[in-house]
């Protein structure tokens, strides 16, 4: 069946539509605020496509939905009617609903539902209030009212007869302007095609001052060998609908399980790549067969003599290895442009509900992030503007009392720092309320008091799984809803979240992001008998102390002074149990290590050597294990562990409170 | 070299290894390979009778030691400790046991349940036993080896303490 060979573009096709969505909801955005022609003109194209799109794949509920949305988007693309909050609104929601539609078109589920429907007519009803100046453009203004709607599907027997549906058309073209429409939803496969059948049907929209009789005297003809709908222009936009909804529904029984079929297939996911990315790599495969069929003759008559050119051979391995790997890495990666997008509509839709103005400011969006990163990140973040919005910025007149603008600025930032990509989610809003944090912290007991608790610390507080609970969105003007849910997320995906909050002028979340998960830059270090791999990205500097430089202080901490700060010792061998180790400071190195803005020494015995670490998780076969992120096969097969930073100064600050 | 132990119901094959003098079954069709015991790497805050992880081609693979488990003496390990690599639920897991002897089929009617007493192991390991010629064969239930509530436990208590410790 066709169906099903066209059932394998079903994919293509919602992927490019869904991608179609979110430019035309960007423009809309952008349009809300101000746009020109282009802008419309960018909205136009997409609502096209997908219509095109949606009658080829066998959706002809969407094609029609569409169709609405897009002669409604012709008016204002013409300059016909201007653009207002109204049109912007209708077209958002039709983006939605087209969201909606996609979604079930995914599970092989009815497209049109009532809101839908009622939305389609609302579409015709804005095109139709406007369909008169449309006439006018066409026609003498005196006859702008008039024009039909013309649904024609010739029987397959048609042809037979000697009537040429060309000539109708022709005839019909006499009558006044005409915007035709080929429906091809009955065609069959090209197998099944019997070329002396008629299996198109054409809707034609006539402008012009033709009557109904006039138009009855062109088909009159064929009156018995086709379906015939005439209806008035206005009020036609609802009658195409039922038809186009019934008859494919007989024709395209089939696509049913189509459907199911590319719903089945949609979890593999895809990523599209830039061609010039894949010419890269391909050039890169070459070099690595040439290098290859290098070091092969050396197998074949190997000679002392040339081990040089082995050497060589050897080293240009290394080098198209390694910028493989990088290439490879290169096509999981994706511009975070595409989670940012979705920030405008919700900013614009949660500040309007809660009644707070808001300018969002996306800086960075070229910023390319792994994939599975990507996928999972965007969740959290949405959640962060949303606390932002909700708890953060305040209403204008808290602003304007507390002497800022009426419009709070939400700023969301990615860029690169070291190997790591950062986000910011900046708020100049009220910033955390310390008072309630606090009170709250005492009462679920986290905290006994707040007299020495330093903002950070408040900050911290806030990622605590007790200040979830929805008593304390209440309770609270601070945020903190599922907090502990956005930090969990990230520190799943290799990250960390700091928050900097300033009483009356804002509030800053900073995520910070492994590139890719897949692999890391790590220093080898010994302790005791064993190997432990120290991520470069959070290496500060190696130090060695002498024995005096260390601070003893009461409860069991050591510290030592680095640059003019106290930072505090964690002894790996102690941490993990290693067997062995050196104890005395001055024997072993401290390499100062960084997290969440957070520094603490290493004491490890000593450097080994730096390399790249392929990751692999212990959690595969094992589970998760405190203060190791995962371990990597060494260069002679044996494993080593990763330390996860992050998660020893964790345990580190824990210990201290015990 | 199979041994055929009486029975008439539907047949499953063992992996039979030695342990202390005693000898237990493995589900066959749970054993992905065995090897030659090699040093494991350790990883820190596990249990005792865990002995760390190894590289089985690129996955990362724990090994238990299946003595340790038992709460019997570790040995020595010499030229015929081997590691038994197991896979059950989608998890590998290594089990080091002192040799491994022996494949026996087992018919579902030649099982008998564990009698409460007379072994050094836990009942709650095994399945049951059964007989090969004079020899009796302890069938090891490979599911609870690599105990889940031992991580369940583990993480629960953590947990707990995450809470308590904050600031």
């Amino acid at each position: 069946m066709s169906t099903i060979s066209i059932a394998q573009f079903h994919k293509v096709f919602f992927e490019e539509s869904l991608e179609g969505l979110d430019a035309m909801e960007t423009a809309l955005l952008a349009l809300d605020e101000g746009g020109n022609a282009e802008l419309v003109h960018s909205i136009f194209r997409a609502a096209h496509s997908i219509k095109g799109g949606a009658a080829t794949f066998g959706f002809p509920e969407m094609a029609a939905f569409t169709h609405e949305a897009e002669s409604l988007l012709d008016q204002v693309r013409e300059g016909r009617r201007a653009v207002d909050k109204v049109i912007v609104e209708l077209m958002l929601r039709t983006v939605d609903c087209l969201r909606g539609m996609f979604d079930r078109a995914q599970n092989g589920q009815p497209l049109a539902d009532a809101q839908s429907e009622a939305l389609k007519q609302e579409l015709a009803a804005a095109a139709g209030h406007s369909a008169p100046a449309a006439a006018s453009k066409a026609a003498a203004k005196s006859t702008a009212s008039s024009g039909w709607v013309i649904q024609f599907r010739p029987h397959k027997s048609m042809l037979a007869g000697g009537n040429e549906p060309l000539r109708l058309l022709r005839e019909l073209a006499a009558l006044g302007q005409l915007n035709v429409e080929a429906l091809y939803d009955r065609l069959p496969v090209w197998e099944a095609l019997d070329p002396t059948e008629c299996h198109l049907g054409w809707r034609i929209e006539l402008t012009g001052s033709a009557t109904r009789e006039a138009i009855a005297g062109v088909f009159e003809w064929v009156e018995d060998e086709c379906d015939l709908s005439v209806e008035p222009l206005a009020t036609a936009a609802a009658a195409p609908v039922a038809e186009a909804v019934a008859a494919p529904a007989a024709a395209n029984a089939p696509s049913g399980n189509a459907r199911a079929a590319a719903a089945s297939s949609n979890d593999a996911g895809s990523v599209r790549v830039a061609i010039d990315k894949i010419d890269g790599l391909i050039d890169l495969v070459g070099e690595l067969v040439i290098t290859q069929a290098m070091l092969d003759q050396f197998r074949e008559e190997f000679d002392p003599s040339r081990l040089a050119l082995l050497q060589q051979g050897l080293a240009q391995l290394a080098r198209h290895t390694r910028s493989l790997q990088e290439s490879v890495m290169g096509i999981r990666m994706l511009p975070i442009g595409s989670v940012f997008n979705r920030f405008p509509r919700l900013v614009r839709d949660l500040s309007q509900k809660l009644g707070k103005q808001v300018k969002l400011d996306l800086v960075g969006e070229h910023t390319e992030l792994d994939k599975t990163v990507l996928e999972k990140i965007g969740d959290p973040l949405v959640h962060l503007v949303r606390n932002a919005i909700d708890h953060g910025l305040e209403i204008p007149e808290k602003r304007r009392a507390a002497g800022k603008g009426d419009v709070g600025t939400l700023r969301l930032e990615a860029f690169h720092r070291g190997g790591s990509i950062v986000v910011e989610i900046v708020d100049d809003g009220a910033g955390l309320n310390r008072e309630a944090i606090i009170a709250k912290a005492v009462q679920k007991g986290l905290i006994t008091n707040g007299d020495n608790i330093t903002d950070e610390e408040v900050g911290e507080l806030i990622f605590q799984p007790g200040f979830s609970t929805a008593a304390v969105t209440t309770d609270l003007s601070g945020r903190g809803v599922g907090m502990d849910v956005v930090r969990r997320n990230v520190v799943d995906l290799g990250g960390s979240v700091a928050i900097k909050s300033r009483p009356g002028a804002g509030t800053t979340f900073t995520i910070t992001l492994p590139l890719t998960l897949a692999i890391i830059d790590g220093l080898t270090t010994s302790v005791g008998d064993e190997c432990y791999i120290v991520p470069l990205v959070s290496i500060v500097e190696s130090i060695q102390l002498p024995a005096d430089a260390v601070r003893t202080v009461t409860g069991g901490g050591e510290l030592f002074r680095f640059r003019g700060e106290y930072l505090p010792i964690i002894r790996l061998h102690e941490q993990f149990g290693c067997a062995n180790a050196r104890q005395k400071i001055e024997e072993g190195l401290v390499i100062v290590v960084e997290s969440d803005g957070a520094q603490v020494g290493l004491f490890i015995d000593e450097l080994v050597g730096q390399q790249q670490a392929v990751v692999k998780s212990l959690e595969a076969n094992y589970r998760r294990v405190d203060g190791i992120s995962g371990a990597t096969i060494l260069a002679d097969g044996s494993v080593a562990l990763i330390t996860d930073v992050a998660g020893l100064i964790r345990m580190q600050s824990r210990r201290k409170a015990a | 070299m199979s041994d055929q132990t009486r029975g008439t119901g539907p047949q499953a094959q063992y992996l039979t290894v030695n342990l202390a003098h005693e000898e237990y079954g493995i589900d066959i069709l749970s054993v992905r390979e065995i090897r030659g015991w090699t040093p494991v790497t350790r990883i820190p805050q596990s249990p005792h009778y865990v002995l760390g992880v190894l590289n089985l081609r690129g996955a990362i693979v724990p090994v238990i030691d299946m003595r340790l488990r038992f709460g019997l003496a570790r040995e020595e390990y010499d030229a015929t400790t081997v590691t038994v690599i197991v896979t059950v639920a989608g998890r590998q897991f290594g089990v080091v046991v002192d040799a491994v002897s022996d494949v026996i089929d087992v018919a579902s009617d030649a099982m008998r349940p564990v009698p409460d007493m007379g072994t050094t192991v836990d009942t709650e390991y095994l399945k049951g036993l059964t007989a090969v010629g004079e020899r009796m064969v302890l069938l090891l239930d490979a599911d609870k080896l690599l105990q889940p509530q031992d991580a369940q436990m583990l993480e629960a208590a953590l947990a707990a303490n995450d809470v308590k410790a904050v600031a």
